[in-house]
C-alpha cells in the first residue's frame, strides 16, 4: 500500500530536525563491480563496497541549539554523529518497540555539507547531506 | 552501514523525571527501565548495534544502557544484562555503538528480550531517544 509521507521523524546528533524539514531521502547502496572476462557472453557482476547518504530539506532557522544553525552548521565535518529517521510515525508519535510501524534506519555519519540560500520574498530554505562514516576491517 | 532500528524508548518530547532516591539506589544504580520488548530468537552469534541522541539533560546528566536476557520477566532493575552502556552525558550529542555477543554462552542463552535502562539524578528532566538493531 502506498504511503502519504507526512509523519517522518528526523534526528542528527542530539537535535530533532522533523518541525523544521519537509523533505528527507535515504540512499543504501553497494557498488556494483563488473568481473567479467574473455568466454563470458554476459556481463557478469559482483557487490562491492557499501555506501550510505541521506539528504535532507527545510526552513532555515537560527538560534536556539535545535536550528538549523547551529546544529547543522556546526557540525560540518564532524565524524562523529548517529542520524536517525523515521519514515512512518503513528500521527508523528515513535512506537516504542515496534517493528513495524514504528522502525526506523540509523548510521554513523559524516556530516559533509550544509547549503542555504534563496530570493527575496521567499521562506529561506536549507539543505543539507551525511554520508555514512562506514567502517573499518 | 544503514541498519533497520527498532524504538527502545523515546524520551525526546517527553523527558525521563524519575522519582527515585538517584543513582546509586539500586544495584548497579539504574534509575529507571523502559518496557521490555521481545525482538525475537538469536540462535547464534549475532550483532546489536544501538544508536542514541541525547536532545536534552540537565546538570547530573544522563547514562543510557541496552539490556538483554532470556527472559520477558526481568522487570527489576537489576536483573538485565548491559549489552551497551553508552557514556554519560550532561549536553546534546548522539552516540553509536556496535557489539557482539554470543548467544550460546552461558551468560547470554537465546536472547530475545531487551530493553533500555539509565540513570540520572531524579527530578532532573532529560530527553533522550534510543535505538537498537539485532541481526542473528
Amino acid at each position: 500500500m502506498a504511503e502519504v509521507l507526512k509523519s517522518a521523524k528526523i534526528f542528527l546528533h542530539g537535535v530533532e530536525l522533523t518541525g523544521q524539514m519537509n523533505q528527507v531521502g535515504l540512499e543504501y547502496g553497494a557498488e556494483s563491480l563488473d568481473e567479467t572476462v574473455f568466454g563470458m557472453d554476459t556481463r557478469v557482476r559482483k557487490g562491492g563496497l557499501k555506501f550510505a547518504r541521506a539528504t535532507g530539506r527545510g526552513f532555515y532557522s537560527v538560534g536556539a541549539t535545535a536550528a538549523a544553525d547551529p546544529a547543522l552548521v556546526d557540525g560540518v565535518g564532524n565524524n562523529a554523529q548517529v542520524m536517525t529517521v523515521f519514515p512512518r510515525t503513528a500521527a508523528g508519535t515513535i512506537t516504542e518497540g515496534s517493528t513495524s510501524t514504528g522502525s526506523g534506519y540509523a548510521f554513523q555519519v559524516t556530516q559533509a555539507r550544509v547549503a542555504f540560500g534563496g530570493q527575496v520574498g521567499e521562506l529561506l530554505p536549507f539543505e543539507f547531506a551525511v554520508d555514512g562514516r562506514g567502517v573499518q576491517s | 552501514m544503514i541498519v533497520r532500528v527498532v524504538p527502545m524508548k523515546d524520551a525526546s518530547v517527553t523527558g525521563t523525571t524519575c522519582s527515585c532516591q538517584g543513582p546509586g539506589v539500586t544495584n548497579p544504580g539504574y534509575a529507571e527501565a523502559g518496557t521490555v520488548k521481545d525482538l525475537g530468537p538469536t540462535a547464534s552469534t549475532g550483532r546489536v548495534m544501538a544508536a542514541l541522541h541525547v536532545l536534552s539533560c540537565t546538570a547530573g546528566g544522563v547514562k543510557v544502557f541496552v539490556q538483554a536476557n532470556s527472559s520477558s520477566g526481568f522487570t527489576s532493575l537489576n536483573t538485565g544484562t548491559d549489552i551497551v552502556a553508552f557514556t554519560s552525558r550532561t549536553c546534546r550529542d548522539s552516540q553509536w555503538a556496535e557489539r557482539v555477543f554470543n548467544c550460546a554462552s552461558a551468560t547470554s542463552t537465546q536472547r530475545r528480550y531487551w530493553r533500555a535502562a539509565w540513570t540520572q539524578t531524579c527530578v532532573q528532566e532529560n530527553k533522550f531517544l534510543v535505538s537498537i538493531a539485532v541481526e542473528p
